[in-house]
């Protein structure tokens, strides 16, 4: 969207026109009187000059689009005038994704162009957990007087050879689902024996077992009955719980991604591994509002997940005051919305007891719970310490309980919990 | 995050046109060589303050600090220079107010605090303004000077504010040399034409043409101009805002 403004800031030159008139005419001195041409000429000078047309190209590159956590990634920007007349005057304020700080340079920048003239910057983030997005740059033509201001987004549209996304993916190791009791079958690797390809064990026969996995040639041989049996490959039907709370909007410090956004980051990646073994996802969000998607296998709940995890994202720390939902009605949302036996995945930075709550509740149900929790604590003040201690608490509590937790450290990969905690707790 | 903590602060190429046109104004004020001096050290002060930012932000934190010492030391000693100056007691109020003007404009492109850079720069030039009439009415400077002080008082205006929009717009960190020039020159081009024609004027001699007659011809201008003005905001043409 492009909007044109006078800025009318030649008007204080009626001012010394008047003022030198005035005190001209009074004092009886026609050199003071003489000055108020100049006022008069700065007054009409905004007059005489038209308002730049604002054509211009933008092509963005940066040194690494899948940079890891903490990595710096430099990012070039150049703007190139691909309009007729000259820009006297252009700004250029670049779109940096909101989570990503710049360590080095400004992704502001200043330039006077030709036409076909081109003009290149530098500056330099850190990259942080998640799938950031560059948000189109701002661009501000003034014409020589600085009488007219022409704000532009150069967006995607106008945009050549734009670099729109930095991928920052959470390192997620060891990741595996804790119970997969659904009849069907699926990719994902079940704890539980059964029915499967891959051997997983022999045991003795026992009444019941199917006659095609008894181990007739072992049989033969020492007249013992044995049961062969496989890895079970079941599909499993996971619900990815997220926290995104204004209480759960917090982070490290002013510089630093806040909770939700690890959470994000962090789910994003587990949806990935999911839509690779085709498993039915669904998806419940406590933000302002309550979100929630059944689970389901196909490519459209994938992308409709991935869109709604993204809605969280970008959201600015809030006051704990301006909360409106209640956190124990929405528990009773998601608890009212699980049927049969699932998966729950929970990301929460445990920072109150929401989280340990929702989890707690969840298994009570008989739900599989695990919790994923990015830790963004620290102990600069008292009561960040206080805090910290009180998330710790939250933690062992719930491993106490059998849920298992990856108290995750955002600088650190993401090693799944539940192989850690002795597989199916 | 970081890009939003960027200081939005006067930039620099800006800010050192306007101190250094303001030390001209403050020079032009001056009838004494002892009293240009006094607009030199207080120029130099000002150029010391603006340059201990730069040189604080290379990481030189000492340095920066010694420059921000030795720019206010010297406003200062300027400021008090100006009352003892020997010389008429008009000519030091003169300059007085020019050193007092320049002490306003080199705070508004400091930064100080965002609100108040504009009020400080209205200030400065405000002071300027008065000094220059005060001159003209104490003793008969030439028209050259007049004019010289009046648009050289316009220019210190435009690029303070110039360096206090930019500023908002892309902080201090980045590179404004050449937009700064570019508008520095049309300004300059404007006030040397005016100033030409005026210079000019003031060399014929009308007397069959009352002065009261300029004035009213000048009032006129100024109306049509403003309407013109007028003409661009929302509330007149029916436009809504």
């Amino acid at each position: 969207m492009t909007s044109v403004e006078r800025t009318h800031r030649w008007r204080t030159a009626f001012g010394f026109a008047l003022f030198t008139t005035t005190a001209g005419l009074y004092l009886r001195s026609p050199a003071v009187f003489l000055a108020s041409i100049l006022g008069v000429a700065y007054a009409g000078y905004p007059l005489f000059v038209s308002p730049p047309p604002v054509d211009v190209a933008l092509s963005r590159t940066v040194t690494d689009a899948t940079p890891n956590h903490g990595d710096n990634v430099t990012v070039t920007v150049t703007i190139t005038n691909t309009g007729q007349r000259l820009l006297p005057d252009l700004r250029i304020i670049d779109g940096v994704p909101a989570l990503l700080t710049v360590v080095d340079g400004t992704p502001r920048h200043t330039a006077t162009l030709r036409p076909g003239a081109s003009t290149t910057f530098r500056y330099t983030v850190a990259a942080k957990h998640g799938s950031h997005r560059f948000t189109p740059a701002t661009v501000i033509a003034h014409d020589i007087s600085g009488g007219t201001r022409v704000e532009t987004e150069v967006a995607a549209g106008k945009q050549t050879t734009v670099r729109e996304k930095l991928d920052c993916s959470v390192d997620l190791r060891e990741f595996r689902l804790r119970q997969e009791a659904r009849q069907y079958s699926g990719q994902t690797p079940a704890d539980a024996s059964g029915t499967g390809l891959e051997f997983q064990q022999m045991r003795a026969y026992q009444r019941g077992d199917p006659v095609n996995r008894i181990d007739w040639k072992r049989y033969a041989r020492t007249g013992d009955l044995t049961t062969v049996e496989f890895r079970e490959e079941q599909r499993t039907a996971v619900v990815l719980c997220l926290d995104a709370r204004p209480e759960a909007v917090r982070a490290a410090a002013g510089t630093d991604p806040h909770a939700v956004a690890y959470c994000v980051a962090a789910a994003q990646k587990v949806l990935a591994a999911l839509e690779q073994q085709h498993e039915q996802v669904g998806v419940a969000i406590f933000g302002t509002d309550f979100d929630w998607r059944a689970p389901r296998a196909s490519q459209q709940q994938y992308a409709h997940i991935d869109q709604l995890l993204r809605a969280h994202e970008y959201e600015q720390p809030t006051p704990v005051d301006d909360t409106t939902t209640s956190a124990g009605l929405d528990i009773q949302q998601l608890l009212g919305q699980t049927q049969g036996a699932l998966e729950v995945i929970v990301f929460s930075p445990l920072l109150d007891a929401f989280g340990e709550t929702a989890a707690q509740q969840l298994a009570a149900r008989g739900h599989a719970v695990t919790v994923i929790s990015p830790d963004v604590t620290t102990d600069r003040t008292v009561g960040a310490e206080f805090v910290r201690v009180e998330r710790a608490n939250r933690v062992q509590v719930l491993r106490k309980q059998g849920v298992p937790v990856a108290d995750w450290s955002p600088e650190d990969p993401l090693v799944w919990p539940v192989r850690a905690h002795g597989g199916r707790a | 995050m970081g890009e939003s903590a960027l200081a939005k602060q006067p930039a620099y190429a800006g800010s050192v046109l306007a101190v250094v046109a303001a030390a001209c104004v403050t020079g032009v004020l001056a009838s004494q060589p002892l009293q240009v001096s006094i607009a030199g050290i207080e120029a130099v002060g000002a150029l010391l303050l603006l340059g201990s930012g730069l040189v604080r932000r290379r990481g030189h934190h000492v340095v920066g600090g010694v420059s921000v010492v030795a720019g206010s030391g010297l406003i200062c000693l300027s400021l008090g220079l100006s009352l003892v100056v020997p010389g008429r007691l008009f000519e030091r109020i003169v300059l007085l107010g020019g050193v007092l003007a320049m002490a306003f404009v080199t705070l508004s492109v400091l930064p100080l605090k965002q609100s108040w850079a504009r009020g400080f720069n209205g200030i400065g030039v405000g002071l300027f303004s008065c000094s220059l009439v005060f001159l003209a009415w104490i003793s008969t400077p030439s028209s050259l000077q007049i004019l010289l002080g009046v648009g050289l008082t316009i220019v210190t205006w435009d690029m303070a504010r110039y360096a206090i929009t930019l500023g908002e717009d892309v902080g201090r960190s980045a590179r404004t040399y050449s937009v700064t020039g570019m508008h520095f020159s049309g300004s300059l081009g404007v006030g040397l034409t005016a100033g030409s024609v005026a210079a000019a004027g003031s060399r014929i001699t009308l007397p069959a043409v009352p002065i009261a007659a300029l004035a009213l011809f000048l009032s006129a201008v100024l109306i049509l101009l403003f309407v013109v003005f007028l003409g661009d905001t929302a509330w007149l043409s029916g436009r809504e805002e």
